[in-house]
């Protein structure tokens, strides 16, 4: 009898817990001190307070709303604070959740993440009725599930980034990723599952699909950005289109670059110039984006290295000289579409 | 006796709680001291150095080798060793973190020395293609190798440029500050293998100083690319199991699978084969022997994926894994080459940086 009625206590216990509104994952659950992460908080009767003056707040100070999506799910922006853990409060019409020491404001990225640059990762329609298509491949090696987070959901009407994408135990997925507002992107990995995560981009001419399997294109790491970067033995010959792209490290500034281009015969400085690039909104920005210069075609742009057959070229930050970069140049055959990359090495 | 058997299952939980909290204990580091410009191979010995699988993302929840401020790169990991590549730090004692996760840090103070490159160390750049003469299809392959010395100070990189087959004399490579040139290299001679790569040695305390860039084109097709660009593997890239995806099997392309030596260890080396639509489903595998080559590397070949692995050609694209099969699992790199028949054209998949 007595054993009966414990059963029945506990049971009433568990349905009691299974319906009061609880959070089941905060993702990601850290940040910046300055605040302004998009933080996917996911559970169960999530359905806010709109009389509180401060439905979610995070040690305190009041979050930014998102996009309250539906009782499962609701999207927020971290606001600032100082660095440490913070309470993560919710008020909703059943009552109030707390997960204390639900967040961490730190340096995310330098411990807890890494980024990966995927370079290039549109389809577009190119020259001469080429048609390209960026080919994506991500595989979790492990035996745990592994959350990531890229641009691989629709944002034409949301400044969110896309919530976390789990990887299931030796899963591999071909998303498709989309630049973030003209800046391109990368994968955000758990530093703790790095070794586990295979990345690798591709792209190809699909008009031309049975002529070529296409062209790996490198996945690039924050530790391989560089002070200066150099590339060598590039084409000038008219039958290629020769692309410069410049990537900084700082998700939400901008990048303004030297660009030199020399003789490589000689070592003699043939041509400079300048560029920049950086979010379009001001503030906006993500840890997987990337603030990106290209020159489209190195000939139309400086047609002075036309008289060297081959050039090197060099990039620095021109305001912040120790700021990082990574750049790389793609060699198109205009005629077969070939495309030949030319990175540091 | 109901008491004593509370008491047995209060010892029995303390037991298993500790044996699943015991703390890893690290006894020896071997070699406890390397260069600051990181690359070092770190043998660390101990008992309960495998961690426990979990869901989180947060660094201490995976393992990790940690010098001073940097986390090292782990390439083999069992319950009595671990093997981390020691990461650049500046010279001067750092301490050696050995984080196991879900069991806790072992934390040597002043565990690992790093110290300046003496003028006798050489850091070695594996090119994994060099290449120069006529291939399948009426295809003429050629490597162009560049080489840039970035530096102030002159650069004698230890490549071989001297063919072989000469038996004469062979002059110093020497490459003047911010100086580009382009040698011709010869890979090692060994019957039945078409173009291994070749190996260049620089001194380590130059060795940032000097760029190299390695291009394969097929001549006789000159005006239609400008040719496929081929990474230059440095000694930090070896790993114990390389991993490559997206690879195709239709028959419009040949595939060659590439597999280099760290070393001169004989062992031969597993490859499998996987289908990457469905979790972990191995198709096919095979054990290939390493030849030593006579600049002290290892290299084995299969020409053709389609033709060693028949079975691959009901999937449209696999995913193949190459690892050692010794344990410890000595460090190695591999490429995929994949050759459409009809234009020649090279795409290069190599592993996940």
């Amino acid at each position: 009898m007595k054993r009966t009625l414990l059963f029945l206590a506990v049971l009433l216990l568990c349905v009691a817990v299974k319906a009061e509104p609880h959070i089941t994952s905060v993702q990601p659950a850290h940040a910046w001190p300055a605040g302004g992460t998009y933080v996917y908080i996911s559970g169960y009767g999530l359905v806010l307070d709109d009389r509180s003056p401060s439905p979610v707040s995070f040690g305190g100070v009041t979050a930014t709303l998102v996009n309250p999506r539906d009782s499962s799910q609701i999207v927020v922006i971290a606001p600032p604070h100082d660095a440490g853990p913070a309470d993560i409060v919710i008020h909703t019409f059943t009552g109030t959740i707390t997960l204390p020491g639900g967040f961490l404001y730190g340096e995310p990225d330098s411990t807890e993440y890494e980024t990966l640059l995927l370079p290039v990762t549109e389809s577009v329609r190119g020259a001469n009725g080429s048609l390209w298509e960026a080919t994506t491949t991500i595989s979790n090696t492990s035996d745990s599930p592994v959350f990531v987070q890229m641009s691989n959901c629709d944002r034409s009407h949301d400044t969110a980034p896309c919530p976390p994408t789990l990887i299931g135990p030796h899963e591999t997925i071909h998303p498709r990723i989309q630049e973030w507002f003209g800046l391109a992107t990368g994968v955000l990995v758990p530093r703790g599952a790095l070794d586990s995560i295979d990345v690798q981009l591709r792209i190809q001419d699909i008009s031309r699909q049975s002529q070529t399997f296409g062209t790996s294109i490198p996945v690039v790491r924050r530790d391989q950005f560089r002070r200066v970067v150099r590339l060598h033995d590039i084409p000038t010959d008219p039958q290629f289109r020769s692309t410069l792209r410049i990537y900084g490290c700082h998700p939400l500034g901008a990048i303004y670059v030297n660009i030199r281009l020399f003789d490589e015969s000689s070592a003699k400085l043939i041509a400079s110039t300048r560029g920049q690039g950086g979010p379009l909104y001001f503030g906006i920005g993500n840890p997987f984006s990337y603030p990106e210069v290209t020159i489209t075609s190195l000939l139309n742009a400086l047609p002075e290295i036309a008289a060297y057959p081959r050039i090197g070229i060099e990039v620095d930050s021109i305001y912040a000289p120790q700021d990082p970069l990574w750049a790389f140049v793609s060699v198109t055959n205009n005629e077969t579409q070939h495309v030949t990359i030319i990175a540091p090495d | 006796m109901s008491r004593i058997r509370d008491m047995r299952v209060l010892l029995l939980t303390l037991f298993a709680t500790l044996s699943i909290s015991a703390t890893p204990v690290v006894s020896t580091i071997s070699p406890a001291s390397g260069l600051t410009t990181g690359g070092t191979y770190v043998y660390i010995t101990g008992e309960d150095l495998t961690g426990l699988n979990l869901a989180c993302p947060t660094l201490e929840c995976s393992n990790y080798v940690r010098f001073g401020d940097s986390l090292g790169y782990i390439i083999v990991n069992t319950s009595t060793q671990i093997v981390a590549i020691a990461p650049p730090h500046t010279a001067g004692s750092v301490n050696l973190v050995v984080n196991i996760a879900g069991k806790g840090q072992a934390v040597i103070a002043n565990g690992f020395l790093y110290q300046q490159p003496k003028d006798t160390d050489e850091e070695r750049f594996l090119l994994p293609i060099i290449v120069d003469g006529l291939g399948a299809f009426g295809s003429v392959w050629r490597t162009t190798v560049t080489m840039y010395n970035a530096g102030d100070a002159r650069l004698t990189p230890n490549a071989p440029i001297c063919n072989p087959l000469i038996l004469a004399p062979c002059p110093i490579l020497v490459i003047e500050p911010h100086q580009t040139v382009r040698p011709k290299l010869y890979a090692p001679l060994y019957p039945q293998l078409t173009a291994p790569g070749a190996t260049v040695r620089v001194p380590r305390a130059l060795a940032d100083n000097l760029d190299i860039q390695i291009r394969v084109r097929d001549m006789s097709r000159e005006s239609q690319t400008w040719g496929t660009e081929l990474p230059v593997v440095r000694e930090r890239d070896y790993r114990p199991v390389v991993r490559l995806h997206d690879v195709p099997t239709d028959s419009h392309f040949r595939t060659t699978l590439r597999m280099y030596g760290y070393d001169n260890s004989p062992f031969p080396i597993d490859v499998r084969v996987y289908d990457e639509t469905a979790a972990h489903n191995l198709i096919a595998s095979a054990i290939v022997d390493k030849v030593a080559l006579p600049d002290g590397t290892t290299y084995a070949q299969i020409n053709s994926l389609a033709e060693t692995f028949p079975q691959i050609s009901s999937y449209e694209t696999v995913s193949v894994e190459v690892e050692s099969s010794f344990t410890p699992r000595p460090p190695m790199w591999a490429l995929a080459s994949v050759t459409n028949n009809d234009t020649q054209h090279v795409t290069i998949i190599t592993p996940h940086p």
